[in-house]
Formats: structure tokens, sequence, C-alpha cells
């Protein structure tokens, strides 16, 4: 047995998104899943927007143009956010149109908003498949976010760790050697962005007595109220570093005036020769520094910057201790 | 901001203006300079920053810089991959760009890409309108629809007047065009 025709009808059963238009653009059948998303009106100017079209086109010319030329129809649904419907439309022969739509991306918000289910779709479209994909990729997603987060946390603790010197909270050497490099790479940057800085080396005097006197847990409360000194004489941008037993670096970016390098260390100076009580001891010290500044220098390497600060540091031990001197070229 | 984006500005910083350029925006931004992360979500303003500072940083007009963004998006193997999804003529491609907001949506939460309106304004010659608020878009969309009509083999005139985007298609077979397949082998970038 052999069919000449179908009844649309029976096709249209078969489209729960489909639409039955006649040329004046009256509604003759909807599909229920579309009914769903235009409610009860009649005519299609009431229930779309033609998108992907000439401005001023109406959704049946636009309709009847994809009917035509086998392109397809993009079709906004009024009083919605979701993305344009879209489909393929045939002419029939009494000069109706009939259209079968799709959701496009749009599908996994339109289940959402318009309570569907799986009986709300034809077997062959995948909007269910689709939805149980974006549903599992984003639980999986959100698991991997939250490892990724762990693994971040972790390895910022780790970081903080490698560059701090655990009895004082102050940088180590390796991370007085991030912070260095990268105030060197800032001066030796093109002119307009080039930045100067200052170094100073700070050694204690006559620490090694305090630890030989009063033991070494009174030298460790000597070192954290030094830490505390520095933190409190330098700027928020200061790198302090302890690199040794009782040895400082510090990092001091756009300091170039001279007068201001010796005033600061001599109120550190001052600072640290308050003694401190150790238990029932009273524990003396003082400090010598050495300091350069970056701008003394045309080309500038990091070795010749530190031993130049630490021939500054043993010029102040040499002229009597507790005092600051500036390294100067030539 | 999504990190999505940030990283992106970040490749291309350093894909087309090094590791100095890079380096000098992250000082003046703040931004970690071994690299920026794709899944984290940074300050709404780092964006803005990062513009600023790499135009000021390079010379580079903000419009200017945007538009070589754009144009620079195809260049990544696995962006032009999916960007072909959209459509498979240059034409499909323009309109499409209508899902543009909406697929971004699905596939990351929070990217929040333009959303985006076109027109067809005569044969071959549409307008793309941002219609979200979000006109920094243009630029980039331009040097984006400039570099997808090369990938397509299309010459196309992409200008910007008052209200959005002209796009004309003047050459359908211009040239040969990048190959696509659907289901070729990608790999990622960020």
């Amino acid at each position: 047995m052999t069919y000449n025709s179908v009844p649309v009808e029976r096709l249209a059963s078969l489209m729960p998104m489909h639409l039955l238009v006649d040329p004046s653009g009256a509604i003759r059948s909807c599909g229920p899943t579309l009914r769903k998303l235009i409610g009860r009106v009649e005519h299609v100017d009431a229930a779309f927007e033609l998108r992907r079209a000439p401005p001023d086109n109406t959704p049946i010319e636009g309709m009847y143009q994809a009917a035509q030329n086998g392109r397809r129809v993009f079709l906004d649904l009024r009083n919605s956010d979701l993305p344009p419907l879209r489909g393929e439309a045939t002419a029939l022969p009494a000069g109706d149109v009939l259209l079968n739509l799709g959701f496009g991306i749009g599908v996994i918000e339109a289940i959402a908003s318009y309570d569907l289910t799986d009986a709300d779709f034809a077997a062959n479209d995948l909007a269910i498949e689709i939805l149980y994909l974006h549903k599992s990729n984003q639980a999986i997603r959100g698991e991997l976010a939250r490892h990724s987060m762990r693994l971040e946390e972790a390895r910022e603790a780790a970081e903080i760790q490698a560059f701090t010197d655990p009895l004082t909270g102050l940088l180590n050497r390796r991370g007085f050697e991030l912070a260095f490099s990268l105030a060197l790479e800032g001066r030796n940057a093109p002119s307009e962005r080039s930045q100067q800085f200052a170094i100073m080396q700070l050694d204690l005097d006559r620490f090694k007595d305090i630890n030989d006197n009063f033991g070494h847990a009174a030298g460790d409360a000597v070192l954290k109220r030094v830490a505390e000194v520095l933190r409190q004489e330098m700027r928020a941008d200061d790198s302090i570093a302890r690199i040794g037993g009782d040895e400082f670096l510090i990092l001091l970016p756009g300091l170039q005036a001279r007068a201001a390098l010796q005033q600061l260390g001599r109120r550190i100076i001052d600072a640290i020769q308050q003694p401190v009580w150790y238990e029932k001891h009273l524990c003396r010290t003082s400090a010598s520094i050495g300091a350069v500044l970056s701008d003394s220098y045309l080309d500038i390497t990091a070795e010749q910057i530190l031993s130049d600060v630490d021939e500054a540091l043993y010029a102040a031990k040499r002229d009597g201790r507790a005092c600051i001197r500036l390294f100067e070229s030539g | 901001m999504h990190g999505l984006i940030i990283r992106a500005v970040e490749l291309f910083l350093r894909a087309r203006h090094g590791d100095a350029a890079w380096a000098a925006v992250c000082a003046a931004t703040g931004l970690d300079r071994r690299g920026t992360q794709v899944m984290r979500s940074y300050k709404a303003e780092m964006l803005q920053r990062m513009i600023f500072s790499a135009s000021t940083t390079l010379h580079i007009e903000r419009e200017e810089l945007l538009e070589d963004i754009g144009g620079w998006i195809p260049r990544l193997e696995s962006v032009r991959y999916i960007l072909r999804f959209s459509g498979s003529s240059f034409e499909d491609f323009v309109l499409s760009l209508d899902d543009l907001h909406d697929r971004a949506r699905i596939v990351l939460p929070g990217l929040e890409l333009p959303k985006i309106a076109t027109q067809m304004i005569g044969p071959q010659h549409y307008h793309v309108d941002v219609t979200s608020d979000a006109r920094e878009w243009y630029p980039v969309l331009a040097g984006l629809l400039r570099g997808m009509a090369d990938d397509y083999g299309v010459l196309a005139m992409v200008e910007r007047d008052d209200a959005h985007l002209d796009v004309q298609i003047v050459d359908e077979r211009f040239a040969e065009g990048s190959e696509f397949s659907f289901t070729q082998r990608i790999s990622g970038v960020a």
C-alpha cells in the first residue's frame, strides 16, 4: 500500500513544537509544547518577533520566505528571555505553512522556565540528553573548581613558607631575592618607567653576647623585637628580610634621598638600642647599617650592589659600630 | 570578571607583545606575572585596568588594542574551532552571534559575553548590535569578525557606525579559508 499524501494532522502529531498558520498569520494548529510557551494567542504576531531578518519583516513574511527558500526561520518569543526559536517551514497546498520549531541552546533554560519534561519532547529530540550533559558537567566542574581552589590555597601557603623566616615573620633570603630581582628589573626598565631604590644591610652589634650570657631564647626575643622595630619604621612597599643569624637586608623602592636614608638609619639604631627585658635579664644591643642607592650606578648588577652594601656595613663596623654608612662609588 | 577573559588578554599580550609587556601590565595591575587563572573570578575592574595599562605601556589606542584582541581570538585553534560550530558559512556565523551570549552562559556560568542582535539589512549586508551594556565589545567584535572572515575565506567589510557594526560580504569565495570539520582533534590553549 502506498500513500500519495498524509493528512497534516498526522504529521503534526509527531511534532510537539509545530505551528500551522494560514496566510493571514492565524494559528490553525500548535503543538502542545509550543502552546506552553505562547499561551492562548491566536495570531503569530502576538506570539513572535522575527529575528536575523530585515528590520521590518513580520513573522508571517519570514515563515513564507523560509518555506520558499528552504532556509531556517528564527522567532523570538515575546515576553521571554529565551534565545529565538528556530525551525524549518514548508508550504502546504492550501496556502498554509507548517513549521517545526526547536529551542537551540535555549533548551536548558526553557526546560526550567516552563517546567518541561521528557514527555514534552519528541523521542528524536536530544533536549533531555543536552540537559543531562549540562547538569553532569556542571557538577563535575564544581568539584574541579573546589579541587583547584584547595591546590591554590596550598600553593600560596607553601609559597609564603618558602619565602618567610619563621622566627620573625620577615622575608628570608629567597624572599628578599625575589623582591630584589623585581626592583632591579624596575630600575633597568625604559626611563619613563624606571624606578630607583635603596638597600640597607643591618647587623646587630655584639648579638653573640646575648646568646652566650642569657641563652638562645633571649637572643630570639631580641631578634623578634628588632623585626618589630623594622616593621614600624618601614613603609608598606619596603621588603624586610632576615638573611642570617642577626643579619637583615632591607629593600626600599623609590628612596633616593641620602639625608632621608641617613635619618632612617639613625632612627632604627636608636630604637634597637632600647634595652629588651627577657625574663630577668636586660638585653642590650645596637646595630650597624650599610646602605647603598641604586642611582649611584650606571650599569647595575645584583652581585655588585650586594657586595657594595656589605662593604658599607663593614665600614660602619670599622667606624665604631652603632652607625650608618653609605657606600660611595669611586 | 571571569578568569577566562583575563587569561585571554594575558595570552594575547604575551603572544603579540612579549613577556616584558606582560610584566609591565602585571606591575601596574597587581596580577601574578607567572600567569592568571582561568577558573577563578577577578575583580570587576581588573579587565579595564589591564586594558588601560597595556594601552599606556604599548602606546596603542584603547580601541585599536581591543580590536587587535578580537582579531587575535581566531588564532587560538581551540577557540576558532568552537567558533566555527556557529555556521557553515560566514553569513551563518554573523547571524548566529545572536546565540553567543546564551551559548557562553551554558558553557561557563558567569562568563557573561555580550548580548548581540543581528539584522539583515540587504543582500549579504548585516547590522550587529550589542544590546547589553558593554560598548567596549564593539571593537573586539569588529576584530573578531574580520579574523573569522579570513578564516572562512571571505572578503568582508566591517565598519563601526554610530549605533552598530556594519558587516558587508564583498566576496564570498575570496580565498581558500581554513580547514574545519566537526570531528577534528583539538587541544587546549589556556
